[in-house]
């Protein structure tokens, strides 16, 4: 019998990603045809990716997985578990708005149909990794997904800047799916349980080898852990994480809303979903978990908080609008994996759930400033922030949205992400009380930033650049996508013991509840260190106090660092100029051979030619090809004999 | 016996093929090379061989009848009888050498593979290409010729 | 009698003639004497023996070679058509001449 769910499990990838082959076809027809078919197809797939989440409810937590056998011994199938279907959702929910605030934010720029095309292919393959049941299938989901970022990012092709940004996030995505690939392979063929290898892709096959290896005592833990680190770094790349990171900013040269989509709600969030599955997985057999536990764990906890901790840094000091938010998204997502390192008893622990908990609120938030930020770049023309100023008034909608994103961002209650980050900091706590401090710290760095950033947009006397335009107010096919992910970031906070119950993770066993997330220990200490901060920052941007509006400007030792990004990207520079250097000179080595082999043959065209010239060129050719050949086989009777 | 004799013959027509000037004689001297090969398959024993080659040289050289008037020079000189003379002596003396060496170890392939399993399951996906090659050369050719022609007009 | 170098001996004559000559038609008469020169060896090689291998190669060796002969003969036509002669040195000079029209151009 197909219940709903069978279908809705397939259509909700392979939807899309038919129909963006028909997007050219169709706008062959007219542009609001084609308009009105992509938001259709996105509302079909959002459609689809609801339908699946009653039966999560009603279902046992337990994975459902269809497999279809495709090409010889590939197979091709879906995953149904709270997991993938927390993602599909936010996918499909996200990529429906989206395409709604481009009708808006794109309008009249040309090459639209290549626009329509590569967003229907990524939202088709972005749900089709997280709902993939074996490895490959994810990993060529995967690739795709990094195709379509960098077909996006470079989409204003004309500009150097967007093709060179769309070549840096590619290639530096790659190292990380090569990476993982690598991982892939391993846990493929690697003799893990009893000597013998797992041989599938898949993921039940893998979790019911990893039970039966553990419960017999035959699992290879110490091949695990480099695989682990390898699947590692594949999440550090594709989720902009340390030492992989500054590919992010360099992807704010595509349109906002392709940011919106791609780099703050969704593909940066595949690396978490990756980690969350591995963990998932690992969960089953216990010698894994604790072979994890003294290494790997510490390491994904560690990279988390120090990126978290450069993201907020770098995002205080850069001048750009979306910089700003490029710079929160690492941050927050360093949260979400310093959450995950806290998760050492694997998938039923604070950590996990909280991890995915911010992971939806920091959704929702980063998502809502892009957009806004997409509406303010539409209606000034600039990027920068230091040429904005006193906008609240001409476009007070946006502002009173951008206070909701604020307020939410740093975690003030009662907003969503007080509850999300409170909870990453309390399962961290638990784990290690440095880490903990670093995190409280960026979290004030954290409301600093977005103070700085409301201050130099909205607050104060109007910039000269204002007075000398006209700024309206952003339209409202923009306004209304950002209006509901701002209602949104009100009241998800209130939906914890419901994604408690999604996810089939026993809350109220890990002391984890809406009243516990005021009365914590963690949240007076969190409020403390968070109020004063924003308000000193507030009254520093605001009155210009102490000439802090150049702050980050400086030439201090600690503001060239920070303006430099900490020197991550000029390392990268120089590795990348080596390699050309290198090629450059193997270049030369392969034109000097080719130009002595090139005087043989001149050298016997000469003496054929000396011979006899003959009627025509060919002709001349084909006797010096034959004197040419005569030496060959005089040489090889003279060596090899007869 | 006979087999020299035709290898001689067979090498003298090879040299008047190529050197007479007339286009017809040239063409007549490229039959007779058809002939003696095909008597020699014969006498070696590959009677399939000597039919075939001859009804196929048939329809090539048909062909190279037709047009060899009009590949031919224009001022067709008369071959001096000594030209064709001293052709068919140099026929001669190059056909020494094949009837009195012999390299050694050149003996017979030692696999012995039926007939049709040679024609067909050995070298059929081979003929195929080939065949496809020659067929996209034509089309080619033809299509050059078709925008040749309009655009000359 | 060895056929091998009888082969050989016609191989070379075809290949001289091929070189040297400078009429359209005999180069196309030394392309058909090479290919005789091939399938002569094959099938003097095996059929000697009783194997018929050298007669598979030689009906599928030459029904290729006569296809390829039926295309170069088109275009040689053609060439000999356009420049109103079949000797090479003579099409070379035309065509020389026409290229630097071209270049004046």
């Amino acid at each position: 019998m197909t219940t709903i769910d069978d279908v809705s499990s397939w259509a909700v990838w392979i939807l899309p990603l038919i129909s963006c082959l028909f997007v050219p076809v169709i706008a062959k027809y007219g542009s609001k045809i084609r308009d009105y078919f992509v938001i259709a197809i996105a509302t079909v797939t959002a459609g689809f990716a609801f339908s699946l989440i009653p039966g999560i409810f009603s279902g046992t937590g337990q994975a459902t997985s269809i497999s279809i056998p495709w090409i010889s011994g590939i197979q091709a199938g879906v995953y149904v578990d709270p997991l993938s279907i927390l993602f599909t959702a936010l996918i499909g929910f996200f990529g429906l708005i989206i395409l709604i605030y481009s009708l808006g934010y794109m309008k009249g720029e040309e090459g639209l149909t290549r626009y329509y095309f590569y967003m229907l292919l990524f939202i088709g393959s972005m749900i089709g990794l997280v709902i993939s049941n074996n490895l490959l299938q994810m990993f060529i989901f995967w690739e795709m997904v990094g195709l379509c970022s960098y077909a996006l990012v470079s989409f204003w092709y004309k500009r150097k800047e967007s093709v060179n940004a769309g070549n840096k996030v590619f290639i530096m995505t790659r190292i990380g799916d090569a990476s993982l690939l690598a991982a892939i392979g391993l846990l493929y063929a690697a003799p893990l349980v009893g000597g013998h290898a797992i041989a599938s892709f898949n993921f039940s096959d893998i979790i019911t080898s990893l039970t039966a290896g553990a419960k017999a005592g035959t699992l290879n833990t110490g091949l695990m852990i480099p695989i682990f680190f390898l699947v590692l770094g594949g999440a550090i790349a594709k989720s902009a994480q340390l030492p992989l990171f500054t590919w992010l900013y360099s992807a704010m040269e595509a349109p906002t809303s392709v940011s919106a989509l791609l780099h703050a709600a969704t593909m940066v969030k595949a690396g978490i979903y990756l980690l969350a599955r591995f963990i998932l997985i690992a969960t089953v057999a216990t010698p894994l978990i604790l072979a994890l536990q003294p290494l790997w764990f510490p390491t994904v906890a560690w990279i988390g908080v120090l990126t978290a901790f450069v993201g907020a840094t770098l995002a205080i000091t850069t001048t750009d609008i979306k910089g700003v938010l490029a710079y929160s998204t690492v941050s927050q997502i360093g949260f979400m994996m310093a959450a995950l390192g806290a998760a050492v008893a694997g998938a039923a622990t604070v950590g996990w759930f909280a991890s995915l908990f911010h992971m939806v609120s920091h959704a929702f938030f980063e998502g809502l400033g892009f957009l806004l930020a997409g509406g303010i770049i539409h209606a000034i023309g600039t990027r920068d922030m230091r040429l904005m100023g006193g906008l609240r008034k001409a476009m007070p909608v946006s502002f009173a949205l951008m206070l909701v994103m604020v307020i939410t961002t740093s975690g003030l209650p009662p907003f969503a992400a007080f509850f999300s980050k409170g909870l990453v900091i309390s399962s961290v706590t638990s784990v290690s009380v440095v880490q903990a401090i670093v995190l409280y710290a960026t979290a004030a760095i954290t409301f600093a930033y977005c103070i700085r950033m409301l201050s130099l947009v909205f607050m104060g006397k109007e910039s000269e650049r204002l007075q000398s335009q006209h700024v309206h107010e952003a339209p409202k096919v923009m306004l209304i996508p950002a209006a509901l992910l701002a209602v949104l970031c009100v009241t998800w906070g209130l939906s914890m013991p419901l994604i408690g119950n999604f996810l089939h993770v026993n809350l109220s066993s890990l002391g984890v509840s809406l009243l516990n997330s005021f009365t914590d220990v963690e949240t007076p200490i969190f409020l403390a260190l968070l109020i004063p901060t924003g308000l000193l920052v507030y009254l520093a941007y605001y009155k210009n106090y102490m000439g802090i509006r150049s702050f980050g400007g400086g030439s201090n030792p600690i503001a060239i660092m920070l303006q430099h990004g900490y020197f991550f990207d000029d390392f990268y520079y120089a590795i990348v100029r080596g390699i050309i250097k290198f090629s450059d000179g193997l270049q030369f080595l392969e034109y000097s051979t080719t130009r002595v082999l090139d005087s043989f043959g001149d050298g016997i065209i000469h003496i054929s030619s000396s011979l006899k010239k003959l009627p025509s060129t060919a002709q001349n050719y084909i006797a010096a090809a034959i004197i040419g050949l005569i030496l060959i086989v005089v040489l090889i009777i003279l060596t090899v004999g007869v | 016996m006979i087999l020299e004799i035709l290898t001689i013959g067979l090498i003298i027509s090879a040299c008047l093929a190529l050197f007479l000037d007339d286009a017809v004689y040239s063409v007549a001297a490229l039959a007779a090379t058809f002939l003696f090969t095909a008597l020699i398959y014969a006498l070696d024993g590959a009677v399939f061989a000597a039919i075939f080659q001859f009804a196929v040289g048939v329809g090539t050289l048909t062909i190279l009848f037709l047009s060899g008037e009009l590949l031919s020079e224009r001022a067709v000189k008369k071959t001096s009888s000594s030209k064709a003379f001293g052709l068919i002596g140099a026929g001669v003396v190059l056909s020494l050498p094949a009837l009195f060496l012999s390299i050694s170890g050149a003996t017979s392939a030692g696999v012995s593979i039926n007939f049709g399993d040679a024609l067909w399951s050995l070298n059929g996906m081979d003929v195929i290409l080939q065949g496809l090659v020659i067929l996209t050369v034509a089309l080619g050719i033809v299509i050059v010729l078709y925008e040749r022609r309009n655009s000359g007009k | 009698m060895d056929f091998v170098i009888l082969s050989l001996v016609v191989l070379g004559i075809g290949i001289y003639g091929l070189l040297t000559n400078r009429n359209l038609l005999k180069v196309f008469i030394s392309i058909e004497l090479i290919a005789i020169a091939a399938t002569l060896n094959f099938v003097t090689l095996t059929s000697s023996a009783g194997v018929g291998l050298g007669q598979a190669y030689l009906v599928l060796a030459f029904s290729t070679d006569t296809a390829v002969s039926a295309v170069i003969l088109g275009l040689l036509v053609i060439v000999s058509r356009r420049y109103g002669t079949g000797d090479i040195s003579q099409i070379l000079k035309v065509v020389g001449k026409e290229e630097g029209e071209d270049e004046e151009q």
